[in-house]
């Protein structure tokens, strides 16, 4: 998955957009959809225990709107909204990636790795391999250190309700609007 | 060219959404059987 993500924005990159696009998404379908057929069908567990769950909603879209509006807050006056065309693209990419990290890097980790090493290595493990994930974006290693930090407060956002919805589709696609970057290397986290 | 990123994009949510619906329609039909209790002494 990292491999495809590292060859779309550093072999690929926006010089040969179809390339880009292919091993990009091919990269995303994959980190949604191994991490369901693992859990729901190999290991045969409810898809409750990825988050994917009516549980707790009041509460889940309740923190969902709280932590968003943090979030907006400290992303979005960075952002200049131009045209759409500007910035329709960057939702979009933003929705996608969001939703990949969601259930592969908190809930997937969370059910694999919880009942063998505990929450707190497992909260150490979802956010170390959501770091150490975009050294596919090219991005360096103070990048990711901070990344490191990001990870563990969306991990312990999830843990709190354990529904993904708490952190996707409105915190961390906003998350995506951290840092933008130029084209050629992803503005999403 | 934006259009067809928003629209490659969106696609890719349709295919999430897919997976998580088949996924969920496989167990569905293959309910876990619970396991039989123990034969009484």
């Amino acid at each position: 998955m990292v491999g495809l993500f590292y060859v779309a924005f550093q072999v690929f990159t926006v010089d040969n957009v179809p390339g880009l696009f292919f091993a990009y998404a091919a990269g995303l379908v994959l980190g949604v959809g191994g991490p369901l057929v693992h859990v729901a069908i190999v290991q045969r567990r409810s898809l409750a225990e990825l988050g994917f769950t009516r549980q707790r909603l009041p509460e889940t879209l309740v923190l969902a709107v709280v932590l968003a509006s943090i979030q907006a807050a400290l992303t979005l006056p960075k952002v200049g909204f131009g045209a759409p065309e500007e910035w329709l693209p960057l939702l979009g990419m933003a929705l996608a990636v969001g939703a990949f990290e969601a259930v592969f890097f908190r809930a997937y980790v969370i059910a694999v790795l919880e009942p063998t090493i505990g929450t707190i290595g497992a909260v150490a493990a979802s956010a170390g391999l959501y770091a150490m994930y975009h050294v596919g974006y090219g991005m360096t290693l103070g990048e990711m250190t901070f990344l490191f930090g990001l990870g563990i407060v969306y991990v312990v956002a999830y843990l709190t309700v354990r529904n993904v919805l708490v952190i996707c589709p409105l915190l961390t696609p906003l998350g995506g609007f951290l840092t933008p970057r130029p084209p050629g290397r992803s503005r999403c986290r | 060219m934006p259009l067809i990123a928003v629209l490659g994009l969106i696609d890719i949510l349709g295919v999430m959404a897919a997976i998580v619906f088949l996924v969920r329609r496989w167990q569905r039909r293959h309910p876990v059987e619970l396991a039989a209790p123990a034969p009484a002494r």
